[in-house]
């Protein structure tokens, strides 16, 4: 077990070597100057020129891939233009503010997506089963922006349930039951699409190891109902389900974007979109380098955990 | 692997007749799959209600959106300032009017010019690049298909929304820059569907004996090959576009997309943004178009997943 | 040496228009609470001097005092009157090269350091002089237009400061109390020795009535009641010590949003709300704060297209517009039409002056007889949000829809409004028509700065290219021009010669609209596009 993840750790370089690379060569497309955006209205050009200099945006391309890259691993991820504060300050507390919205919002899916899924596989068929797989279809379908618009319309500007923007209210005491109250309605938006693909997930898989000859053995042999399911057949369909969703966590990290811009949500989505628009390359670098890798590395996890689940794959 | 296998058997020659007659008539086959997956379209409709209902209605929308001019009651463009943000049921405006004071319903159907086209025309391009990568790195997978493959696993290391949300920021907004990046993003997805069913074939023993015939890899991978691997890809596509046709009017929605005037379904919900207490309206109507869109290509693709799974087929 | 007290003179002056010595809610107003504002947009950095935008100078100008300012407590006044500041009274001598300014004793900045001329002379080396090792080339690119004349600083004794000028520059104090990108306020030398110009912006220190308490970034700018804010000394109601205890600067970006946490009663006050909600909040019982403001949208056409060299074009265009329409129907009354370059609370704005009523077919004639019959496909860039904008892109259509009604061609190019800035910045590129820009100052030396052709971009706001020498000489002589009366009407007359070029296409001024909660009471808008919160208090 160990052996195997170690070889997989060991694949994953490669990948990040690659992945820093294209964020590097991809951000040299950006248009507009950072020097005139550094020093403003009036700026002349050998005030420019001096800029780029002290940037080192007048040297070869590798050298300055390399002094970046080496940088970036010591930790200094560099100063945003737009904003003047490192990166790193900007990059990790908004990070950690996805990760609790991304958090809530797999939990949620899981929560329901596995209760559902299994049940909609057991009673086939059945009223619970339509009614999940119509809320299913119609939830992996729906544009989560438009969703969160709904949701917002709805919930925060008609009934006024929940707040419409931001995670803390600024006359709350920011303690956790106000943190809760600002992230339901951000969290049910970025839910919907996962749910939908763990539910279908769920349910197909179940009933691929239900419809198998051993199932029906243990069921003819008397085995009670609940213990054939959660003990057996759910043991057998999860390697599955754990791949999908660690695949979900990771669509997450990206699909809170859209959440975030809508409710004000400060995360690492939205910073980078704001970065992105104001062509803040150091921002966008950085978000950009910080969300690959801990991409990269949850599929990592998926996969081990997955290869735990199932000694077969593991061999490979 | 692969390469293993091609060496014993052109150490059997003996055997070369019988396996010319294997490969002929395994490319027969694979020739008439191919016909037949377009007919598997349809069989798949007939019977299938959803992907039938799913099929009629895209194809009313493709009808509405080049016979926009006749069908839409009003120019898009066309404003009557003093109408503006009027709900349901304003005469002579169904579906109301917007912040400008533009008929809604107009805009929706000369939205889909724009909605559609911007994420339909990358899955194509998407698809027939894909084709080309995965048959390459399927079929040679040392060297040329490894390397294909380990430089799409780096892109595999992000969100795609990030990926395309990047791509398309930094380009600057813009049909095209959209475009593109749905096609980056959509890549390394397909070509990992084209690669898998690819290396499936090539493994099969009428390959190897194709091989042993002298044939040249090129009428391998369009005569037998290919068509064994359209169907999966076709499905893949079919089931993308509704995702895509969500994502790309996302873009515009975040302002990355086509620009305003242009009516854009996303563009048309973000317009509604900023009075959505005052008028819901404005945003949910281009909202509830894109849902539908969205779930008629998804349930048109499972319909012919179905179809084309030879375990549910019976 | 005969001097004239401006100082004096201001006084004088606003004591003839009256203001109230004690506002009619001062007996019952109280003290006390938080008040949280909700801005259209994240501030830049808190660096008073080389901050952008009036959104970061809307937050600075609460902890950072200039030599002399403007009055924003009152709102019946056409110009907001220029006050003592840090300066208790200023002298200019009669040739108009030396300004002397008495300094206030005993002010002491947030971090307990004490306020003198050095403090002066080093505040302004940061911004002027490039030998200085304070000086901060973003500071002095947004100070640049304040301190282009200033030959030398002579320190008279700790409490006075003199600035002797090469030349006359007779909007020289209007430019010293000017905000946005270019704030000639003071920080503490102090602190700067602390952070440095990378970190001073996000650890500002002034000596204004509110001190700064903490920041998060997208989040919140937290400010508290300065105790010993020198003006909490004064009995003059345009120094008092603020009301509330707190201020919380909440950037929320979407309008939406801003007016539903209103509602839900999250924030006091509401920066930029959609035009849309005013008349339904104001219905809902929420108090609307708006009126004249130097404020101007407008879009610079680019003289060196082949096109629009033709007088004939720029014409149509200005002609095109249904500006009266933009700002009763789709700005809802929150905006008034802008026929000319200068904005109300400006003293140079004649409100009668309105060369070019909406008229398409006026317009669809110059077209017609111009040198460009078929004027073929025109881009205009334009910000999709940002300081001061309202609401661009419905702006923006209204307008292209306009102009294509007339037989132009219209297409929109939006970016994002830092981005967008960066373009600007560069002027009209050879492929573009128009760009969009929200600006405007009380000092009508704001012609200059679109339309000398010294300031063309890239280094200069004449974006468009124009050129005008008869512009320029006007331009030249009111520089110099010491009397107040004379040099305000040699600014309008460039505002004539601008138009008759048609070099520029205004679109709107906006009364910049603020909506406030119910119980937020004393708020003061003054013609200005910042305001002073010091007469705000809260009755809960």
């Amino acid at each position: 077990m160990g052996k195997y993840a170690l070889n997989r750790l060991i694949a994953v370089l490669p990948i990040l070597f690659g992945v820093s690379i294209v964020i590097f060569l991809f951000l040299q497309l950006v248009p507009g100057d950072v020097a005139a955006t550094l020093l403003g209205p009036r700026a002349t050009a050998e005030k420019v020129a001096a800029i780029r200099a002290e940037l080192g945006l007048d040297r070869p391309i590798h050298e300055q891939y390399w002094s970046w890259l080496t940088s970036m691993l010591q930790g200094d991820m560099g100063r945003s233009i737009a904003l003047q504060v490192p990166v790193a300050d900007l990059v990790l507390p908004k990070f950690l503010n996805t990760l609790i919205l991304a958090g809530a919002s797999l939990l949620i899916a899981i929560a329901i997506g596995l209760p559902l899924g299994i049940l909609s596989a057991v009673r086939q068929y059945s009223f619970v089963d339509r009614i999940s797989t119509v809320f299913a279809v119609i939830g992996a379908a729906a544009p989560t922006f438009w969703l969160a618009l709904v949701l917002m319309y709805i919930f925060a500007l008609e009934l006024r349930w929940f707040p419409t923007s931001g995670m803390t209210s600024i006359r709350g005491d920011g303690g956790p039951l106000d943190l809760l109250h600002h992230l339901v309605l951000p969290a049910v938006a970025t839910a919907a699409i996962p749910l939908a693909v763990i539910t279908r997930l769920v349910r197909s898989s179940m009933l691929e190891v239900i419809r198998r000859d051993y199932i029906t053995a243990l069921r003819a042999k008397g085995m009670p109902q609940a213990n054939v399911i959660y003990k057996h057949a759910l043991r057998n369909a999860l390697p599955p389900i754990v791949s999908i969703t660690g695949l979900q966590a990771g669509f997450l990290l990206g699909g809170t974007l859209f959440t975030e811009v809508i409710f004000s949500w400060p995360g690492i989505g939205l910073q980078l979109y704001n970065a992105i628009l104001a062509r803040d390359v150091p921002v966008v670098q950085g978000a950009m380098l910080f969300i690959a890798f801990f991409f990269v590395l949850l599929n990592l996890l998926a996969d081990i955990i997955v290869a735990y689940l199932n000694p077969k794959l593991r061999a490979h | 692997m692969a390469e293993t296998t091609v060496t014993a058997s052109q150490s059997e020659p003996s055997n070369g007749l019988v396996r010319r007659r294997e490969w002929e008539a395994r490319e027969a086959q694979a020739v008439r799959q191919a016909e037949s997956s377009l007919r598997l379209f349809w069989i798949a409709l007939q019977r299938d209600k959803l992907a039938m209902a799913s099929a009629l209605f895209l194809t009313v929308v493709v009808i509405m959106t080049i016979f926009a001019p006749v069908v839409a009651p009003y120019d898009p463009y066309e404003a009557d300032p003093a109408l503006r943000l009027q709900g349901f049921g304003t005469e002579g405006h169904i579906l109301g009017l917007d912040g400008q004071g533009r008929d809604i319903l107009s805009r929706l159907i000369y939205g889909a010019r724009v909605s559609l086209p911007i994420a339909l025309a990358p899955v194509i391009v998407a698809t027939a690049i894909s084709l080309l990568l995965g048959l390459i790195a399927g079929f040679y997978r040392r060297g040329i298909g490894e390397f294909i493959m380990r430089v799409l696993d780096v892109f595999y290391a992000f969100p795609t929304v990030m990926l395309a949300i990047a791509i398309a920021g930094i380009l600057g907004p813009g049909m095209p820059n959209v475009m593109l990046s749905i096609i980056v993003v959509l890549i390394p997805f397909i070509t990992r569907v084209v690669y898998t069913a690819t290396m499936t074939i090539a493994e099969e023993e009428f390959i190897q004996a194709a091989r042993a015939c002298g044939a040249s890899d090129l009428r391998i991978i369009l005569h037998d090959v290919l068509p064994n691997v359209l169907s999966p890809v076709i499905v893949y596509g079919t089931t993308t576009m509704g995702l895509q046709t969500v994502f790309a009017a996302g873009l515009s929605f975040l302002g990355l997309g086509v620009q305003p005037p242009i009516a854009d379904w996303g563009i048309m919900t973000a317009e509604g943004r900023s009075v959505l207490g005052i008028a819901p309206h404005v945003s949910a109507v281009p909202g509830v178009m894109l849902l539908l869109v969205a779930l008629a290509f998804n349930l048109l693709g499972d319909g012919l997943r179905d179809a084309l799974d030879p375990r549910l087929r019976q | 040496m005969r001097a004239r007290n401006i100082g004096m003179y201001a006084l004088l002056l606003a004591t003839a228009i009256g203001w109230p010595a004690t506002s009619p809610q001062a007996e019952e107003a109280k003290r006390g609470g938080t008040l949280v504002v909700a801005m259209d947009a994240e501030a830049d950095f808190l660096d008073n001097q080389a901050a952008g935008g009036w959104i970061t100078w809307r937050v600075n100008r609460n902890m950072f005092d200039t030599l002399l300012m403007e009055d924003l407590t009152v709102s019946d006044v056409d110009v907001p009157q220029i006050i003592p500041g840090l300066a208790e009274r200023w002298e200019v001598s009669e040739d108009g090269l030396e300004y002397t300014f008495f300094l206030r004793k005993g002010v002491k900045f947030h971090d307990g350091t004490e306020f003198t001329a050095e403090t002066v002379e080093w505040n302004i080396r940061r911004m002027w002089d490039e030998s200085a090792p304070q000086y901060s080339a973003k500071a002095a690119s947004c100070t640049g237009f304040s301190w282009q004349a200033l030959k030398e600083i002579e320190i008279v004794d700790t409490y006075t400061i003199k600035l002797i000028q090469e030349r006359p520059f007779g909007e020289f104090i209007g430019k010293l109390v000017d905000g946005g990108c270019g704030n000639t306020s003071l920080m503490s030398p102090a602190n700067w020795e602390k952070w440095g110009n990378d970190e001073v912006g996000e650890h500002p220190v002034g000596t204004g009535p509110f001190k700064f308490v903490e920041r998060v970034r997208g989040e919140k700018i937290v400010l508290e009641r300065f105790e010993d804010y020198w003006g909490n000394k004064l009995e003059d109601p345009r120094y008092k010590a603020p009301y509330v205890d707190r201020i919380i600067f909440r950037p929320m970006t979407d309008p939406a949003t801003r007016v539903a946490a209103l509602q839900a009663g999250e924030v006091d006050v509401v920066w930029s709300p959609p035009p849309d909600s005013l008349k339904p909040m104001k219905a809902a019982g929420f108090k609307v704060a708006s009126g004249p403001t130097p404020h101007i949208i407008y879009m610079t056409l680019n003289m060196r297209e082949k096109c629009l060299e033709d007088v004939n074009i720029r014409q149509a265009i200005n002609y095109a517009i249904d500006r009266a329409g933009m700002a009763k129907t789709l700005l809802q009354g929150a905006a008034r039409p802008a026929y000319g370059m200068i904005a109300p609370g400006s003293p140079s704005f004649d409100p009668e002056f309105v060369p070019y009523p909406y008229d398409p077919a006026k317009a669809k004639q110059l077209i017609a007889s111009s040198t460009c019959p078929e004027p073929p496909e025109m881009n205009l860039l334009v910000p999709t949000g940002g300081s001061g904008n309202m609401v661009p892109l419905p702006i923006a259509e209204w307008m292209q829809r306009n102009l294509n009604e007339a037989g132009f061609n219209v297409k929109l190019e939006t970016y994002e409004w830092q981005t967008y800035l960066s373009f600007w910045w560069k002027g009209i590129q050879e492929d573009q028509h128009a760009y969009w820009m929200s600006w405007g100052m009380t000092t009508p030396f704001w012609m200059e700065v679109f339309a000398h052709s010294k300031w063309q971009a890239p280094g200069g706001s004449n974006v468009g290219w124009y050129d005008s020498n008869q512009a320029d000489a006007l331009l030249d002589q009111a520089l110099l021009e010491m009397d107040d009366a004379k040099r305000h009407e040699l600014y309008a007359k460039v505002n004539e010669i601008v138009m008759s070029d048609a070099s520029q296409v205004p679109l709107v001024h906006s009364d910049t609209p603020v909506l406030l909660g119910p119980n937020v009471e004393g708020y003061v808008h003054a013609p200005q596009n910042w305001m002073d919160f010091r007469t705000v208090w809260l009755n809960n």
